[in-house]
């Protein structure tokens, strides 16, 4: 229930995001750049569509008619995630999965695809950071530079924050896993995705749609606290 | 029972779909990964931090047009550092001449299609 609560707010978030997105994406002169060869939609269908996804992503928050809300809300978010370059986004096509998983699997399925999603997530994020650009502190000077003060934005300080960033990921795929670590992991993943919301400015629509949606991956392990395998939260079912 | 156990036993119990699911999940990274190694080879690499300003001319004799790119951050801003790849991307658009990507605090630079 908590889970698809928040995959469904991050999917609400997300079409009013696509909705102001669309409406600069399409106006008229821009240049189109295709994903997947499907057809740009045209821009006197933008409410339509963003309509359908906001109405189905409510529909499967409160879980009326879940799986038909949930088909409509992944066909409506497949097809502009594949839509346009300009369309897609990482964010969104986690989203995607994470709807697929809730609509298609029965409830044990869906919990075990869920956290062995959690893993993949940060586990892949973690070992694409291991580069000399990202471990210099170089790739979040354009997410800090407006947040930091000037005298911050030295090398310094942001290779350890990269640093951070890269372990408290690695930490993250693994230590849902363990009872012991659980509450240290609801504490270290709640602080990075805060953290990821007051640093960054450009796009922070996006890091705030990811974090809910991972923390929506986090109740499939239940609480924090004293729950053991899934907790009274992964008892009643995911969806 | 140890780790390794739980794990046999909890990849056994998911249906074959699930299972399929997952190991997509896993291979999928590596692949992009792989198809990424290779546009960094051949794509003309540069840190352009921030990401440049995207200009196109229609016409051979037009004005270079600034783009809206509408979200520059994450994937598109990769697009822009392998500007080889985006380049190719904006020229197979109808009605492109040329390309111009103008990063901050260097010159100009023109691609005609």
């Amino acid at each position: 229930m908590l889970i698809r609560l928040l995959v469904g707010a991050a999917c609400l978030l997300a079409g009013l995001e696509m909705g102001a997105l669309l409406d600069r994406a399409l106006a008229p002169g821009t240049i189109a750049l295709p994903l997947a060869g499907l057809p740009i939609l045209p821009r006197a269908a933008v409410p339509w569509a963003i309509g359908a996804w906001i109405g189905c992503a409510i529909a499967f928050t409160v879980g009326w008619r879940r799986r038909l809300a949930g088909a409509g809300l992944l066909a409506t978010m497949g097809y502009l995630l594949l839509m346009d370059a300009r369309t897609y986004s990482n964010h969104l096509y986690l989203l995607c999965l994470l709807v697929l998983i809730l609509v298609w699997a029965d409830d044990e399925t869906a919990r075990t695809l869920l956290r062995v999603q959690l893993s993949i997530v940060y586990a892949y994020a973690a070992i694409g950071k291991v580069n000399v650009s990202f471990l210099s502190g170089a790739a979040l000077l354009p997410y800090t530079r407006t947040v930091l003060p000037e005298s911050w934005l030295r090398v310094e300080v942001l290779a350890p924050l990269a640093l951070l960033t890269l372990l408290a990921e690695g930490f993250l795929a693994v230590g849902f896993w363990s009872e012991r670590l659980r509450p240290l992991a609801w504490a270290v993943g709640l602080g990075l995705h805060l953290g990821a919301v007051a640093l960054v400015q450009e796009g922070r629509m996006g890091v705030l749609i990811f974090g809910v949606a991972m923390v929506g991956l986090y109740a499939s392990f239940g609480g924090a606290f004293g729950q053991r395998d899934g907790g009274a939260a992964g008892q009643r079912g995911v969806g | 029972m140890s780790a390794v156990s739980r794990l046999r036993q909890g990849w056994l119990a998911l249906p074959p779909s699930a299972r399929l699911y997952l190991v997509c999940q896993l291979a999928l990274p590596i692949v992009a990964w792989t198809a990424g190694s290779q546009r960094f080879s051949w794509a003309m690499y540069s840190q352009f931090q921030p990401a440049p300003e995207v200009f196109v001319q229609r016409h051979p004799d037009g004005p270079f047009e600034k783009l809206d790119l509408v979200r520059v951050l994450g994937h598109l801003r990769g697009e822009l550092d392998y500007s080889g790849i985006f380049v190719r991307q904006l020229c197979k658009q109808p009605g492109v001449h040329a390309v111009r990507l103008a990063p901050p605090q260097q010159s100009p630079a023109d691609y005609r299609c």
